[in-house]
């Protein structure tokens, strides 16, 4: 009988891509093996961009700019506008920090880009800027 | 009038099916060597999928002779919940039967089937802890207590859920 150990690295990234983060993190404490596999940034690239794609700036995007690559390659694009008090909203929040030590914010006509100098692995970064937080699900945190 | 076209397929041990063309197309990598070859009565090997597990490829891609062809960009709003009746009994089957048909989705390239098995596997996965998904696909836990202490740690900002 072929076991599950046995399935290539290729068809469990279909496997992951079908699995919600905290899932996919179980997952990675299984084995050795599976840690490594579920840590690719392919797989958290693809998470990130799904998650994305359901927010609601991200609609709007054209679907070339939602490139699961620019997300990894430190580029992050978010709609915005501005509110009647003149503040900047991201995603129907206030947005009020236009400096960080680890980010460089474009503005361009209709979008706020990110760049991030690290070169940290994708899934750190959304652990680390709780890009996605399953708990309270923002999509920026104000500690950006 | 469009006369109903037959092909013949062989498993890796020799055993002879005959569907109906429009029912081998459901295979993108079948679809392609029949418009290479042409008309042709010659079976077709397929040297990497059994009897059992062609047979049961065959059942899916009957069934689904009629629905539209899936883009590769299309499914992209589907969750693993989005399995109908009639692919969740079929999907009623051992694991080893199911991985089998994973690898023969994949190799007769037949998206569809390769989403809905990857989806039944991941529905397997969902909700687990790490040693009830190691209990399920049979894994060895090869992590010193440090190390699993070390990667809980490193993934506990997603475990409140």
């Amino acid at each position: 009988m072929l076991e599950f150990t046995r399935l290539p690295f290729e068809l469990l990234y279909s496997i992951f891509h079908e699995l919600e983060v905290p899932d996919l993190l179980s997952f990675a404490r299984v084995s050795r093996y599976y840690k490594i596999l579920s840590a690719d940034n392919g797989v958290w690239s693809q998470k990130a961009l799904k998650h994305w794609e359901n927010k609601e700036g991200m609609r709007g995007l054209r679907k070339k700019q939602r490139d699961a690559n620019d997300l990894v390659e430190n580029t992050w694009h978010y709609a915005w506008s501005i509110a009647g008090d003149g503040s900047i909203c991201l995603n129907q929040n206030t947005f009020r920090s236009y400096r960080c030590p680890n980010w460089n914010l474009i503005i361009s006509k209709d979008y706020l880009v990110f760049k991030s100098s690290s070169a940290e692995s994708f899934k750190r970064k959304l652990k680390k800027f709780k890009l996605i937080d399953p708990v309270n699900d923002n999509l920026i945190s104000d500690n950006i | 009038m469009a006369e109903l076209k037959k092909v013949k397929l062989t498993s890796s041990e020799g055993t002879e099916f005959i569907v109906d063309r429009k029912v081998a197309e459901k295979s993108v990598l079948l679809k392609n060597m029949l418009e290479d070859v042409g008309e042709s009565d010659m079976a077709i090997p397929l040297p990497n999928v059994t009897g059992p597990i062609l047979n049961k490829v065959i059942d899916y891609c009957t069934h689904h002779r009629d629905d539209p062809f899936v883009n590769q960009e299309d499914d992209s709003k589907k969750v693993s919940d989005d399995i109908d009746d009639w692919d969740a009994e079929f999907c009623k089957v051992d694991q080893g039967t199911l991985f089998e048909l994973i690898l023969s989705a994949n190799y007769l390239d037949i998206k569809p089937l390769l989403d809905l098995t990857c989806k039944t596997v991941a529905n397997m996965i969902k909700g687990k802890t790490p040693d009830e998904i190691r209990k399920t696909f049979n894994i060895i836990n090869d992590f010193t207590p440090e190390e699993e202490e070390h990667v809980r740690k490193e993934n506990e900002w997603c475990e409140e859920r």
